[in-house]
């Protein structure tokens, strides 16, 4: 596990990170936008790796890279009829482009002139699986939010077969 | 050379803005879904990196970007279906297209 944030990987991997999420922009391939957005998956799941939280960069990798991934896939493969229609012209909002670098500036504004807690050093403690798992399961820990979340997981399931669902059928 | 949590800060905060740029200009929804999919991955980051640099032993941001991670493959999940679904009564999946309500 690494100790530290190397500033190569940061700068690879934010870089990775970056181009993945401007390649989903700019593909005017619909199917070529959902792997860029694989890669932009895995760029984070590595960041999340030297953050030295791996046990998120593997949910990272199982649920975005895997499932996420995989459902956005069939999901344009569903849709699209034929190689025509996965090509797009470029969407461009002039709107959205002022908005976002506003949003963006006002962001790295507040980030680089905040008081010192965003610019502390990385502490020596390390965060542990197996206190996760101690934190977690335990009754004053996570362990109602826990099942809540596993309730949200099956109404999600179901409303989307029920969505999904021939609609001849009934 | 290490990198501080500002520099963490600002990869999430431009991660976030293009995902904010895609979902308002993107014309198809699958789009829309990838776009904030994008920005849900940079919310993440957040919780891990201020996690990591300021409360590494409670694991409060751990907590945060698991239900993070629970609530967004639902809302994919959901969203898909929507998706399929809208396809299916209109044969389109187009956001112009979706104009049936419009006053």
């Amino acid at each position: 596990m690494a100790t530290t944030v190397n500033g190569i990987a940061f700068i690879v991997l934010a870089f990775a990170l970056l181009l993945g999420a401007l390649s989903v922009m700019t593909s005017r391939n619909v199917m070529h936008a959902a792997y860029w957005l694989l890669e932009t998956a895995l760029a984070s799941a590595g960041l999340f790796y030297f953050l030295s939280a791996d046990y998120i960069a593997v949910m990272q990798l199982m649920v975005y890279a895997g499932a996420v991934g995989i459902l956005v896939v069939f999901t344009i493969m569903i849709t699209t009829r034929s190689r025509k229609d996965a090509v797009r012209a470029l969407d461009f909002s002039p709107a959205g482009l002022i908005g976002s670098a506003l949003f963006f500036g006002l962001m790295a504004y507040a980030i680089l002139t905040s008081p010192s807690l965003v610019h502390a050093a990385l502490p020596t403690s390390m965060p542990s699986i197996v206190e996760l798992g101690k934190t977690m399961f335990s009754a004053n820990g996570y362990a109602l939010p826990f099942e809540i979340a596993s309730l949200v997981l099956t109404v999600a399931l179901i409303a989307a077969v029920w969505w999904t669902r021939d609609g001849d059928a009934e | 050379m290490n990198v501080g949590l500002d520099a963490f800060l600002l990869l999430s905060a431009a991660l976030f803005s293009i995902g904010m740029y895609g979902a308002i200009s993107k014309k198809s929804t699958i789009g829309v879904l990838m776009s904030l999919e994008i920005m849900s991955i940079a919310i993440t980051l957040n919780l891990v990196a201020i996690d990591r640099f300021v409360t590494p032993t409670a694991m409060t941001g751990w907590f945060f970007a698991l239900f993070m991670m629970v609530t967004s493959a639902a809302e994919i999940g959901i969203g898909l279906a929507l998706v399929i679904a809208i396809f299916r009564a209109g044969k389109t999946s187009e956001v112009s297209d979706l104009t049936e309500l419009k006053g």
